[in-house]
């Protein structure tokens, strides 16, 4: 060896992180875009997707009815689309009102033993049955139909959420910045304000979006069952539950494009709330 | 103003052994002392129940015969020995100065620039930190200040720097200083030139007779 | 002994050369899509010879603990690391470095909780493997190090703090590595345990090797090191004999001298200013903003320079020099 070592270089991912902060951001709006207008169509196509006609019954997939035509002849797309948009609706309204009770309790849980207890023991009676269980008897006793289905969902998704934000209370509640901020003489409502909510707010928006697809999927399921929506209703649980005993005789359509869409929109909610957690991450700033 | 601790015991919940046994002490808001002791003594345990932050398992802590406030601004305020864990990671640096209402001097005193305050924590360095904690410690009804190791990770300048403004600014406000440290020579050296007292920890015990 | 040091340096082998290292963070500001880059580290060079200890030393923010992650491949994603880093006097590239780490080039963590608290602390040691050598191999080292049997059956957490900085020294050496490099390896230990760590590492030097301590105490590096590297805002101001710290005159640096002058036992001087932050570093001499006799050329790129058997990156080297030699005649 002459001493001088030759020089060499690499750069680790460097592309694959540069990116990144504005993929997360693209995704985030396009994705956002997509439901706005799947909202508004579906709510344009409900009527069409009532629409009986029985000279196009049973017609595979063509150009003017893409997904195809079912035993009733309605058009399968205007059903997928508004059933969709009928399960994105309920989904913001479910999730919206479980993200907020589970910061309610959160912070109640926060004040003191006795209240802790109270809540774990409330999750624990949650998370203890299974929840499709909880869902079909909390939509039943409030009687079914549209009311039953959102409240059953909006009832029975906080746990998670709840624990995710009561362990992080929890951790926070033991910080020297917080026990330091006590001795200098600061309120609770101060300490809630500047330290506490600043680490439970991202938490509390991934956990949104993260509620999303369950409540979706409870709702198609719950529907599916037969304990949710009347049947004329255009829901995607549903077109799946109707489409089920044509199945066999061949009508593959009538199933796979409502099921690849509440599929694709689930997958697609799940990306972006674990996209949100990560973006959030204080160990991963260079995001 | 008087800081007396009378009788503290302490031992962690479902420990066998004491901590601290039957320790007594006490010390006016003009004087300086030097806490020192082997390690495991515990200086940091006495140091934590003396400001408030931890309760003891029997005896008190007493300021001018009152017992220490548990509501409002604490007299006694202590400095940690790393800052990285004294200062919240999401909030802005500007938020550790309001919290210990710092005033224009002791900013400037400190060598805090006005450029940090805007930051965030992981943006600065350790000693940039521990100048932030000082400043919040040393607020305008703080009366005894306990700092506990607080330039062991700091650079030897950034250390003579901080202990220089520090104790003029305590001698000057007349506020009370507990230092624990374990270096030998900023300990020889702060006891000369500032005439403070050393007081070793195990003499502080009951049956030693304090 | 001083005389008998250098000399031996220039047949000594060098173990671990860096040269012109580079280590940036590509980092997004706060709420847009413009990214910066951060230079963590620019044109570090430190190098490790058969038979000394070296010491790195640095406050927080100097980039040493990057400079371990750098050789380790511990850095995370969105780094870019230029500049060469020879190992034996063959450039250890990535691939190359990744064989050679654990086993010729051992790592010792800071903190004794790096050991697994579930894990026997022999297992520990064999990590995985199960042949008779090794075992032979774990119990020579522990019979070295005056541990017991015992202690491979135990967890870590019956180990006093002694013994399992000890256990990962062993961990270090299972391999027979050629270099050790230790970051804070006394850190939060007694003086006496500290001392008998530092005894360790000399004898391991001894035997033909090499250790690179990282740390931040100065006082701690000048009891055990042969050399210390001094690092300031990412880069290194001065490469001396520890014997250099034996007075004020034999540094060459302004920064190591300020450092020098703030020793509790050497006056305890305050001087003013701080290590400026990575953002905010400029062209040219990063401690010129702090240095009392600043210039125009403190602004330029400024090389490391030979002075007297040592390194430093200053333009008044050559002069401070001179004036040192000066003195020392009279």
């Amino acid at each position: 060896m002459d001493g001088t070592p030759e020089r060499f270089c690499f750069k680790i991912h460097a592309q694959y992180t540069a990116n990144q902060r504005k993929k997360v951001i693209l995704l985030a709006v396009g994705a956002l875009v997509f439901f706005v207008v799947l909202v508004v169509a579906g709510f344009f196509l409900k009527e069409r997707a009532m629409e009986t006609d029985f000279s196009r019954k049973n017609m595979l997939p063509c150009v003017p009815y893409l997904f195809g035509t079912d035993w009733m002849g309605r058009d399968m797309f205007a059903r997928t689309v508004s059933g969709l948009s009928f399960s994105i609706l309920l989904g913001v309204c479910a999730s919206v009102v479980s993200a907020g009770i589970a910061l309610v309790l959160a912070a109640i849980s926060a004040c003191g033993k006795a209240a802790d207890d109270m809540a774990g023991w409330l999750t624990d009676l949650m998370m203890g049955a299974p929840h499709i269980v909880v869902l079909i008897l909390v939509s039943c006793a409030l009687g079914k139909g549209l009311r039953g289905v959102a409240a059953g969902i909006a009832l029975t998704h906080w746990p998670g959420l709840f624990r995710i934000l009561r362990s992080e209370i929890l951790q926070q509640k033991e910080a020297a910045y917080i026990a330091i901020a006590r001795r200098l003489g600061k309120s609770r409502l101060y300490i809630v304000r500047k330290h506490l909510l600043p680490h439970l707010l991202p938490q509390l928006l991934a956990g949104l979006t993260l509620q999303f697809p369950h409540a979706i999927l409870h709702e198609a399921g719950l529907t599916f069952l037969g304990f949710g929506l009347p049947p004329e209703e255009p829901a995607i649980g549903i077109i799946l539950s109707e489409s089920m005993s044509h199945l066999s005789t061949g009508k593959w359509w009538l199933a796979l494009f409502p099921g690849l869409a509440l599929a694709g929109s689930t997958v697609l909610f799940e990306r972006i709330g674990n996209m949100l957690r990560t973006f959030y991450d204080p160990s991963r700033v260079q995001m | 103003m008087r800081l007396c601790a009378e009788h503290i015991s302490y031992r962690y919940p479902e420990a066998v052994t004491e901590v601290l046994s039957d320790v007594s002490f006490g010390m006016e808001n003009t004087e300086m002392n030097i806490l020192v002791g082997p390690s495991g003594c515990g200086k940091t345990t006495l140091a934590r129940i003396l400001a408030g932050y931890q309760k003891p398992s029997a005896g008190k802590v007493l300021l001018d015969e009152r017992p220490l406030p548990q509501k409002g601004y604490c007299p006694v305020q202590m400095v940690w020995q790393h800052p990285e864990m004294a200062v919240n990671p999401r909030v802005k640096m500007q938020n550790v100065l309001d919290e210990g209402n710092v005033d224009e001097y002791t900013v400037r005193g400190l060598g805090i620039e006005k450029d940090w305050c805007g930051r965030y924590p992981q943006e600065l360095s350790g000693g940039e930190l521990q100048r932030f904690c000082i400043a919040r410690a040393i607020g305008k009804g703080t009366r005894f200040l306990i700092a506990d190791e607080i330039s062991v990770m700091l650079d030897l300048i950034t250390q003579s720097q901080i202990w220089t403004f520090l104790l003029e600014e305590l001698r000057k406000r007349e506020i009370g200083l507990i230092l624990i440290s374990h270096d030998r020579y900023l300990v020889t050296c702060l006891k000369q030139q500032y005439s403070m007292k050393i007081i070793a920890m195990p003499e502080l015990s009951g049956d030693s007779g304090a | 002994m001083d005389e008998r040091r250098v000399d031996d340096r220039r047949v000594d082998r060098e173990i671990l050369e860096i040269r012109n290292l580079t280590v940036s963070f590509i980092q997004y500001q706060k709420n847009t899509f413009h990214k910066s880059v951060l230079p963590v580290i620019s044109d570090l060079e430190i190098t490790v010879r058969e038979g000394e200890i070296t010491a790195v030393v640095g406050s927080s923010g100097s980039g040493k603990s990057v400079l371990a992650h750098a050789l380790f491949g511990l850095l995370p994603q969105n780094a870019s690391v230029n500049g060469s880093i020879s190992y034996l006097g063959k450039p250890l590239r990535p691939g190359m470095a990744a064989r050679l780490r654990g086993r010729e080039i051992a790592l010792i963590p800071q903190g004794v909780n790096c050991l697994d608290p579930l894990m026997k602390t022999g297992k520990q040691i064999l990590n995985g493997k199960k042949d008779r050598l090794s075992v032979l191999r774990m119990r020579e080292l522990l019979g070295k190090y005056g541990l017991t049997r015992e202690t491979e059956r135990q967890y870590p957490s019956e180990l006093s703090g002694g013994m399992a900085r000890r256990v990962l020294l062993i961990t270090a050496l299972m391999n027979r590595p050629k270099l050790i490099v230790a970051d804070e390896p006394t850190a939060g230990m007694e003086e006496a345990l500290a001392k008998k760590a530092f005894a360790d590492f000399r004898d391991f030097a001894d035997t033909e090797n090499g250790v690179l301590l990282i740390t931040h105490d100065l006082r701690m590096a000048l009891t055990v090191a042969d050399r210390i590297v001094v690092l300031y805002a990412g880069t290194v101001v001065e490469d001396a004999s520890a014997d250099d710290f034996a007075a004020e005159r034999l540094l060459r640096h302004p920064y190591t001298k300020a450092l020098w002058r703030a020793m509790p036992e050497h006056g305890f001087s305050a001087e003013p200013g701080v290590q400026p932050y990575v953002s905010d570093r400029k062209r040219g001499c990063l401690f010129a903003p702090r240095c009392p006799d600043r210039r125009e050329a403190c602004g330029g790129e400024i090389p490391m320079v030979l002075v007297r058997e040592g390194m430093a990156r200053c333009v008044r080297c050559e002069e401070i020099y001179q004036s040192a030699r000066q003195e020392g005649g009279e």
